[in-house]
């Protein structure tokens, strides 16, 4: 067993192996690298699979019961100043490490038959395996500094990906707001954790929390800077995890190809966030106030993301704005000091969220074949409808998908919600109202989702429809870009000429519905695991702090009334969510349209995402070019000057020593002899 | 009295690496008389190699032992000396490498170059363990005459020739004072040879203005060898002239040779002069950094512009050794190992370049990129880490030295040390820029009849293998720093003399309590503890 542990630096080293590789490769030999496709991918494929059979061998170990295990070497130290890198095992990172392999395992697989027919292909494997190595090395990192590496690598990552389509204008932009936002928490975050250092002196997680406990409660430091630094901290979950104020990147970035909105954006990368608190969780615990401004950010965040979900149209999108309501919860959960349900929340909502975007790349990928490779048109919900009959396998999955994200028992998603929902009432009746009610939106943006993709006549063919659509965006990119955006009529072009395949979508290869199929399993089953009555989950991952007794105490002490009021609450709002749903876009009874029109300015605003795009644009964007002109004229005019005549005054020097080099031996001599001199005569 | 006996009284085990060197030199000498020139081309190189290789893989064996005097006091292998001597070893190693083809090219003979070289190497490298007058002045001959040679090497160039009479004329009078500085030594102290007895005899001495008279000659002579402003004016010419390879030895192995002897010399036999030793190295370390970096500017011809930067190179190295602190210590020695490194890295650039263009003038350099991206990214790297910028090892070698020269209180060097490395980027990064950015259209002649890349001809495989050694120690031994570090500190540390020279300063070890300005190696807090 110990040399599964010892061993165990393999798992994010293997498909750093892949990347490197096959990215040497690329560098390389471009051109056969690039024709052996599969080769590539199989070789990428099999290295993760590796890691992730490593992975599952240490989660069985320590589910039963092997210690943690930590392994650091020395990799720099100046006096006593001391830093360490290295890996531990623990039952959280064994949980994450198990999560991360099998969703990037099976989205790796789905990539084969998604990316087939992209120039991209063997490029896209790389990064791929570069980001599950980077996120892999996250989750085993054993202090601060290290996290931060990673933290930045996948963010690196995410960027590549995201702007996988560099050509395209859209893509590019997403991938630079993506990294720009991510920037503004990466620098919270440094600084959060400098000055947790500053004040602690350590890295490590629980020294940092144990002796910022004894320096606030000995007054050596005030509460206030304490609260500071949490929050510093706190910005880097919040732009990695896309919560409020910064989660402006994440629908953007769905322009990436949909693996990795699957993998990043939805599964992995994402949760990091969720999961760097609950790393810190020993330092957050001891500042009420920072836990507060937590639950109360994944709140408002979760509500946040579900009422722009309500009218998003790019079934890309929608389900971009649901991941991040769902982020809202588990940072609520983390803030209500919720712990094991946060992370529970986390690992469910990995699969099924995973599998909901599978599902909708397997859509976007169908469509393609009627309306052409234009995003506008082959993502849109407008023109879906009836897909049931043609996807079979995608419409089931995804069914189960979002039974799974609305709540409903035994799937998934009830289990974690639920306990989430049960934390907050406990921790504060408020923050439960708008975890309620979020969960009837999302059972109804779900649904309406699920209805317009998959039920109903298809609209693919109504060409009124596509001209309309492609009007609202030549509109909206002229608009917001300007003169000298690509010209999205290319594209269309581009797809004319290649030819529509058929009038009818069609099903998805078998190495798309296969990942959807094996992840639909765990959307099912895997909330079980963690049901209130009998709560394994809970027995495995619990907060540093308290002892595996202590939380089994807790666990057994269950109530079946009040846990019956709380699932009968949530259960039935999200049915109500789904009835709705099923009014207005299965039975069309009730007509969406009339009720946008009745409530306008909601209407705007959720379709409008609250402004905050146009918000930030004026005050941010905006407000920085000015400054950066104004700097710029100050730069021009006076650094410049200064610099400038720095520069003449060194080159003028250089010029004018350069004549004491005659090339006369006496004279060089002579100077050697009057230096003895001179510097006798200064030292006498 | 037999030999083995004799052997082990003198303990003549401690010299065994140069030994080795010796050894080879023989090998190569003969060999080359009794098998011909034209098949010696061929293997004396690599048997010149092999021995280097074989002399430094002693002196790492000889790292563990005890470190005792030999040969009745008049060489110390302690650890200080081994990791210089290592030094100097491994340039003649690297020069070896960049030297080959163009000894070959140039149609001179290979077998004879090598002996004087390593000839040069052997003195070097007892250099940096004598302690005694006699041993130090026969061994700074060593390797000043086969210094002399090298410079004069290409017979059918008058401006070698040219370089070889001026070095050995402006040679030959530094010499001339720094052993009269080494004979008013030996009769100030009442006829002692040995540097320990001889600072034992002048603690008790009254002569205070014959000590400094000494002081400043022996000075005189080091600063020559160290080529440190106003002992540099040989510099720029002889590097003109010499052949390439030799200037790259110059530069480096010579100059570490030279810095050994200040540190074993100055620090052992002037205990009872610290003050003036410290102010005159500090003037020099000045006029060094200023003169070497401005007039570096200047230059229009790469070999002349690394001739000045070299002696800008040797004024942030004095940093280190005026401060007198251990810390200080360690970071000079710390430099030498990245300076050999990315010095003669980017003197096997340049010696390419010439070997396939013919030229060495900067400007000549432009467009280089779109022709030849290895050697560009390579002399890239090497001036970039010349210049200092992160995270090549010249930056840590620089952060290194610059930071324990802070700590021990030399603010205004440090300062001017910066204020100059600023000055020292530009004219590297000019380097890089027009060999990078310059377009297509804008490429120089040269570049543009650039031939078709060949490593096949004798002696162009070694150059590679050279290139790419320099080029990845170059890349990493900054981020790796650790253990190099380390590697110093120890040998710093169990010299006796170095703590006595300013006992009272503080040890690299500890580290301001809030410095958020520093890069974040070096950032740390006094209560730090383990993660």
């Amino acid at each position: 067993m110990e040399l599964l542990y010892q061993y165990a630096w393999l798992i994010p080293v293997l498909p750093l192996v892949g990347a490197m590789l096959v990215g040497l490769g690329l560098i390389s030999f471009n051109q056969g690298t690039n024709k052996l496709r599969q080769a590539n991918a199989v070789l990428i494929v099999s290295l993760l699979g590796a890691a992730m059979v490593l992975s599952f061998a240490i989660l069985w170990s320590q589910i039963h019961g092997h210690a943690p295990y930590l392994k650091t070497i020395e990799w720099a130290s100046a006096g006593s100043f001391h830093l360490t890198m290295g890996y531990t095992i623990d039952h959280l990172t064994a949980l994450m490490l198990a999560v991360v392999t099998t969703v990037a395992f099976l989205v790796m697989i789905y990539t084969d038959g998604y990316m087939a027919h992209d120039p991209g292909y063997v490029r896209f494997y790389a990064y791929l395996s570069l980001f599950s190595s980077s996120m892999l090395g996250l989750v085993v990192s054993p202090n601060l500094v290290q996290i931060y590496v990673f933290w930045e690598l996948v963010g690196m990552c995410s960027y590549l990906l995201v702007g996988f389509w560099f050509d395209r204008k859209a893509a590019a932009e997403a991938a630079q707001k993506a990294f720009v936002t991510n920037r503004v928490g990466d620098f919270g975050l440094l600084l959060g954790i400098l000055g947790l250092f500053w004040a602690t002196g350590s890295f490590d997680f629980e020294v940092i929390g144990e002796r910022l406990q004894d320096l606030v409660a000995s007054g050596a430091l005030s509460m206030g800077v304490a609260v500071l630094l949490g929050v510093l901290v706190f910005l880097g979950p919040v732009a990695k995890s896309a919560q409020f104020p910064l989660h402006v990147w994440l629908p953007d970035a769905m322009e990436g190809p949909t693996p990795i909105s699957a993998l990043i954006h939805a599964a992995t990368m994402v949760a990091a966030g969720v999961f760097l608190i609950a790393r810190m969780f020993p330092v957050f615990a001891g500042l009420p106030v920072v836990m507060n401004i937590i639950a109360w950010t994944g709140a408002f965040t979760a509500f946040l993301g579900a009422t722009i979900a309500i009218t998003q149209n790019d079934i890309k999108k929608g389900l971009a704005y649901s991941t991040i309501s769902q982020l809202g919860y588990m940072v609520m959960a983390m803030g209500v000091g919720a712990y094991s349900a946060g992370l529970f929340h986390l690992m469910t909502h990995a699969y099924f969220k995973a599998m909901l975007f599978l599902g909708s790349g397997s859509v976007i990928h169908g469509m393609e074949a009627v309306v052409g490779h234009d995003p506008a048109l082959a993502q849109d919900m407008r023109l879906m409808g009836g897909l049931r009959k043609y996807m079979p396998v995608t419409s089931v999955t995804f069914l189960v998908g979002c039974l799974a994200i609305s709540g409903i028992p035994p799937f998934a998603g009830f289990w974690s919600k639920d306990e989430i929902l049960g934390s907050a009432f406990g921790a504060n009746p408020a923050l439960w109202g708008v975890g309620w009610l979020t969960a009837g939106m999302t059972a109804f943006y779900m649904f309406r989702m699920y209805f317009s993709t998959f039920e109903g006549a298809f609209r693919g063919n109504q060409k009124e429809i596509q001209v309309q659509l492609l009007g609202e965006k030549d509109g909206k990119v002229v608009g917001a870009f300007g003169p000298g955006a690509m010209d999205p009529k290319e594209l269309g072009h581009g797809a004319e000429a290649h030819g529509y395949h058929s009038d009818s979508p069609h099903e998805s290869p078998v190495t798309m519905t296969l990942p959807l199929l094996v992840l639909a399993v765990p959307s099912v089953l895997i909330g079980l695991l963690g049901t209130p009555f009998n709560n394994y989950f809970e027995g495995f991952i619990y907060p540093p702090g308290e002892l595996h007794p202590e939380v089994m105490e807790v666990a057994s002490e269950f109530d079946w009334t009040e846990f019956a009021i709380m699932a009968g609450n949530s259960v039935g709002i999200a049915l109500i969510g789904i009835t709705l749903a099923s009014l207005m876009y299965l039975s069309r009874k009730v007509d969406a349209a009339a009720i946008a029109v009745r409530l306008q300015p909601l209407y705007q605003l959720s379709l409008n995402k609250w402004y905050f795009d146009d918000i930030y644009d004026t005050v941010f964007v905006q407000g920085c070019r000015r400054l950066a002109r104004q700097v710029l004229e100050v730069d021009y005019n006076v650094v410049d000057g200064a610099v400038n005549l720095t520069g003449f005054l060194a080159v003028v020097t250089g010029e004018g020593l350069k004549y004491f080099e005659n090339g006369r031996a006496q004279f060089y001599a002579l100077i050697i002899f009057l230096a003895v001199l001179g510097f006798v005569i200064v030292a006498a | 009295m037999d030999v083995a006996n004799l052997a082990s009284q003198l303990n003549a085990g401690a010299i065994l690496p140069e030994g080795a060197v010796i050894l080879t030199l023989m090998v190569v000498l003969i060999g080359e008389l009794a098998l011909g020139r034209a098949s010696a081309a061929r293997w004396t190189p690599y048997v010149a190699i092999a021995g280097l290789l074989l002399s430094v893989g002693l002196l790492c064996l000889q790292w563990d032992l005890t470190p005792t005097l030999s040969f009745l006091g008049s060489f110390n292998a302690d650890k200080l000396s081994i990791v210089l001597r290592s030094i100097i070893a491994l340039s003649t190693l690297v020069t070896i490498l960049m030297s080959i083809r163009y000894v070959e090219q140039a149609g001179s003979s290979i077998g004879e170059f090598m002996t004087i070289l390593l000839s040069a190497t052997v003195g070097g490298m007892f250099l940096c363990g004598a302690e005694e007058l006699t041993m130090i002045f026969v061994s700074l001959e060593t390797l000043s005459i086969a210094s002399y040679l090298l410079t004069g090497y290409m017979k059918r160039d008058p401006r070698s020739n040219e370089a070889a009479l001026k070095y050995l004329l402006i040679g030959a009078a530094s010499s001339a004072v720094f052993l009269y500085g080494l004979s008013l030594l030996y009769g100030l102290s009442g006829g002692e040879t040995h540097l320990s007895a001889i600072a034992n005899a002048l603690a008790q001495g009254t002569n205070h203005l014959g000590l400094l008279i000494a002081l400043v000659f022996v000075i005189a002579g080091i600063s020559f060898k160290i080529a440190a402003v106003p002992f540099h004016q040989w510099t720029p010419d002889v590097y003109e002239g010499a052949p390439t390879p030799v200037v790259a030895f110059l530069s480096v192995g010579s100059k570490a040779a030279g810095f050994a002897l200040a540190i074993r010399l100055l620090t052992q036999a002037f205990p009872a002069v610290v003050e003036q030793w410290q102010f005159i190295f500090t003037a020099l370390a000045i006029l060094s950094m200023v003169l070497g970096n401005v007039v570096a500017i200047a230059q229009t011809s790469m070999k002349r512009m690394l001739a000045y930067s070299s002696i800008g190179q040797a004024g942030f190295v004095m940093i280190g050794f005026v401060i007198g602190t251990e810390a200080g210590y360690a970071s000079m020695i710390f430099y030498l190992l990245i300076y050999l490194f990315m010095n003669l890295g980017a003197f096997t650039c340049i010696i390419l370049f010439a070997l396939r263009t013919g030229t060495d003038q900067i400007s000549e350099y432009a467009g280089l990129y779109q022709k030849d991206p290895l050697l560009t990214l390579a002399l890239s790297l090497c001036l970039l880490s010349l210049g200092g910028i992160p995270p090549l090892a010249g930056f840590f070698g620089k952060i290194y030295l610059f930071w324990a020269g802070w700590q021990a209180g030399a603010y205004g060097l440090v300062i001017l040390g910066l204020v100059t490395s600023v000055i020292s980027i530009y004219y590297y990064i000019r380097v890089v820029k027009m060999m990078v950015v310059k377009e297509p259209q804008e490429m120089s002649d040269v570049v543009l009849n650039y031939p078709a890349i060949n490593w096949t001809p004798l002696g162009m495989r070694p150059l590679q293998v050279g290139l790419f050694v320099t080029l990845i120690a170059t890349s990493i031994a900054g981020i790796l720093s650790n253990p190099l570090f380390t590697l110093v500190n120890n040998a710093v540390v169990e010299v006796p003399h170095l703590q006595t020279a300013n006992a009272a300063k503080t040890p690299m070890a500890i580290l301001p309590t809030t410095t958020p300005e520093l890069p974040a190696p070096l950032v740390s807090n006094s209560d730090s503890t383990a993660l």
